[in-house]
């Protein structure tokens, strides 16, 4: 109870006397939200790439490419190809025969929205069953591309970010003019990063053939998995490889996550041994600053455990108001920034994520830092021979 | 005319004064030119190589997009243009040895051609030379994969593509390393070379070419013979886009992440915190010593120069930390060369980066120094000596 009273009283004579040295406790402050702010702003790109990637796709859709190709881009499969899968077991029927989509996918170049960059936007062709398979899909303005028309509709992702995609406009590839007659949305995932019109025109615009890219396959039984992936990738009449759709997506973050987290940790280490220093300036001074009082109060009778608590108290106090600022600068500043990178030779649009658990992350490193900052400067304040203190006042 | 250095006691025994104080404040300003010259090494490694570009050098390429081939005629047509010396071409291979992660820089080209443009950066045995020149399914290796995979000349390896498949419906491309190069360009070491032919064949007479690198006569017609090509091709089944191949490779890299914007982000964070601390460390030991110099001044001291001892404490202050951190942050660069050459060939401490360091140092300590000036210049020495 005593303890509890003793640095209690300690502590509040702390926090009034503050004004006195606002300056030297501010800097501590800038020092731990500087930290925080810059670690995540950095997280929050790697957290909002990997976000869209494992947005995209649904648990019980494969994707076939052909064998020996890492990418939708560079896999190429024939209209033979499609009748053999569909036949396959486990493959779920709808309405019209089986739910295959076969897609193809080419990348064509757009102009950044506000800048000089030519970017390659995915642009990809597909049938009527493709909004069966892609359900995240749907259209938020405009409407459907008619057949053979050159019409298309855009994600919404790209439709703001490249220059030439708003509904209504038209645009030029190549020799053909395409009119954007709808938007949609993917839920957040990467097909709103891409053009989408149907398989034939895009098939006949670039001389393809009934050639493709990939085909998208429903398998309603999470058993049904393994049995088609071994009967595909065995059938002699196909060169294939079949991966679920979702780990396709999500394996394209990891390169730049990893990246990112590297980066993050060598930055907070770096800037949290500056911040340590700042702060062990700041508890110094401040400890320096209030040798008297505490000198007085342990002539008093008060031990020495209230004074070194209440010296980490405030310590992790100014920690966790920095650490809560630069939270919020991060928040304020690169919640839902808009980036895009190229994966596979495309361009996939996506939003920094500053989340509440990267908010609790980078103040949870602030508190680690002000209590490392602050246990030696608490040490000194509660070691002191109160005698000394007073004698040289 | 004495020397200014009869100084050098007081400034020292100012920052001696409270040691831990100084020690923190440098160990601060170390860090953030750790910070500084780490990033900035990271920068290079991902524009250095944009300064390795020729600059009379043009890269033409499909005007849809970049996985879009041109006609390899389209090299004649623009070879007989004005103001052209060279035209060359390439295929890139998307190569890969066993697995998917071990991604191979390969590129077919015209062998004849390509060493023509290279020849200058290249270090190769004149007999190695001859033979790939002679054998068609031979390869030139950078020596830097060949080290990776441990290759040598003579042997026969496995380049698995991932853009193009035989008709046979294999994607595998063997080749036999005739020849393995050393190069100037950091980037050609991780490079692998194959003859044009052997794709071309290998594929059924395509005749496409991925790009084409056209060198101009002059740096000044640049922009011209660019528009001339795009506007040539125009109207044709391949229109093309023709840039200089620095603002190629620019782009290509902007496309990835703008990396740039982002450390001047982390960069201005970082700094502007560390200023905070510098400035608040020399504002305490200048008020603290109010009184003192306050002697000083009745022993004669100009404002002037009791100015210039404070911008003195700071120098010193800054530029130990400075010095030690950009030192540290080449140490650690240099360390991490040789681990990274495989994924940052440009990883690299630059003569300029150094330079901008000493720079930003001088100018931190004048603006950390501003504040404790300010307040000398409304200290009033009666009754700083008051108080002292």
């Amino acid at each position: 109870m005593r303890f509890l009273r003793e640095t209690w009283v300690l502590l509040g004579i702390g926090i009034k006397s503050l004004p006195r040295r606002l300056d030297v406790v501010l800097v501590a402050v800038a020092g731990f939200a500087g930290v925080v702010l810059v670690l995540v702003a950095v997280l929050s790109i790697g957290e909002g790439f990997e976000q869209t990637l494992t947005a995209t796709g649904v648990p019980d859709v494969a994707l076939v490419l052909r064998k020996g190709t890492g990418a939708e881009l560079s896999s190429n499969l024939t209209l033979n190809d499609t009748e053999v899968i569909g036949g396959e077991p486990g493959v779920a029927m709808g309405p019209h025969g089986p739910l295959v989509s076969p897609e193809l996918l080419v990348v064509i170049n757009r102009r950044k929205r506000g800048s000089r960059v030519e970017t390659n936007v995915p642009f990809r062709g597909v049938e009527p069953v493709a909004f069966v398979l892609h359900p995240h899909v749907h259209l938020v303005a405009g409407r459907l591309f008619r057949p053979g028309l050159n019409e298309v509709i855009v994600g919404r992702s790209a439709s703001q970010s490249f220059a030439g995609l708003a509904l209504g406009d038209h645009f030029r590839s190549g020799h053909l003019l395409w009119h954007v007659v709808g938007v949609f949305s993917d839920d957040g995932g990467v097909h709103s990063s891409e053009i989408w019109t149907d398989l034939p025109t895009l098939e006949g615009a670039y001389q393809r053939g009934d050639n493709y890219s990939a085909l998208y396959v429903r398998l309603p039984q999470k058993a049904d998995y393994a049995h088609f992936r071994a009967a595909v990738e065995h059938d002699p009449r196909l060169n294939v490889r079949v991966e679920p759709e979702m780990s396709y997506f999500a394996k394209q973050a990891k390169t730049l996550s990893t990246f990112i987290n590297v980066a993050g940790s060598i930055l907070l280490v770096l800037m949290g041994l500056g911040a340590i220093f700042a702060a062990l300036n700041t508890m110094y001074a401040v400890v320096a600053d209030r040798s008297r009082e505490i000198a007085t109060l342990r002539i008093l009778g008060y031990a020495r455990l209230p004074v070194l608590v209440a010296v980490l108290l405030e310590s992790l106090l100014f920690a966790a108001i920095g650490g809560l600022a630069g939270a919020l600068l991060a928040y304020l500043g690169f919640n839902g920034y808009e980036a895009s990178t190229l994966a596979n030779f495309s361009q996939i649009v996506f939003h920094f994520r500053v989340g509440p658990g990267l908010m609790g992350a980078g103040i949870t490193d602030a508190l680690i830092l002000g209590l490392l900052g602050g246990i030696a400067p608490a040490l000194r304040a509660a070691r002191r021979p109160p005698a000394e203190a007073v004698r040289t006042l | 005319m004495k020397s200014p250095l009869r100084f050098s006691p007081l400034v020292l025994s100012a920052l001696r004064r409270h040691r831990l104080r100084t020690w923190l404040t440098m160990l601060s300003v170390l860090i953030a030119f750790l910070l500084f010259g780490l990033l900035q090494a990271l920068n290079h490694a991902f524009y250095g190589g944009v300064k390795s570009a020729g600059r009379r050098i043009l890269v033409s390429m499909s005007a849809e997009s970049l996985v879009e081939p041109l006609p390899r005629a389209y090299a004649t047509e623009i070879a007989a243009m004005k103001h052209i010396d060279r035209v060359a071409y390439e295929v890139w291979m998307g190569g890969y040895y066993q697995h998917h992660s071990q991604i191979l820089y390969a590129l077919a080209v015209s062998p004849r051609r390509w060493l023509d443009e290279e020849r200058r950066f290249l270090l190769l045995p004149p007999r190695q030379e001859s033979a790939w020149l002679k054998d068609r399914s031979g390869a030139l290796v950078g020596n830097l994969v060949a080290r990776t995979y441990h290759w040598k000349t003579g042997e026969i390896v496995p380049i698995r593509s991932d853009i193009w498949i035989h008709p046979n419906g294999h994607n595998t491309w063997p080749v036999r390393v005739d020849g393995i190069f050393h190069s100037t360009k950091k980037a050609l070491g991780e490079g692998i070379l194959v003859h044009y032919r052997y794709w071309n064949d290998g594929m059924g007479d395509p005749n496409d070419v991925s790009l084409l690198r056209v060198e101009v006569s002059h740096l000044r017609d640049l922009g011209q013979v660019a528009r001339a090509i795009d506007a040539r091709f125009a109207n044709s089944p391949s229109p093309t886009r023709t840039s200089s191949a620095q603002t190629f490779i620019k782009d290509f890299i902007n496309q990835t992440v703008d990396i740039g914007v982002i450390v001047e982000d982390i960069l201005a964070a970082v700094f502007f915190t560390m200023l905070l601390v510098t400035a608040n460390t020399l504002t305490r030991s200048v008020r603290e010593r109010s009184g003192e110099i306050a002697v000083l001044h009745t022993q004669g001291y100009s404002r002037p120069l009791i100015f210039a001892l404070i911008l003195a404490e700071a120098l010193v202050l800054v530029l130990a930390g400075a010095l030690a951190g950009t030192g540290l942050a080449a140490l650690i660069v240099q360390g991490l060369r040789g681990a990274l050459s495989a994924y940052l060939p440009y990883l690299a401490l630059t003569e300029r980066a150094i330079l901008e360091a000493v720079g930003l140092a001088l100018a931190f300590a004048a603006l950390s120094s501003l504040l404790p000036v300010l307040q000398v210049q409304r200290l009033r020495t009666v009754d700083a000596l008051r108080r002292a």
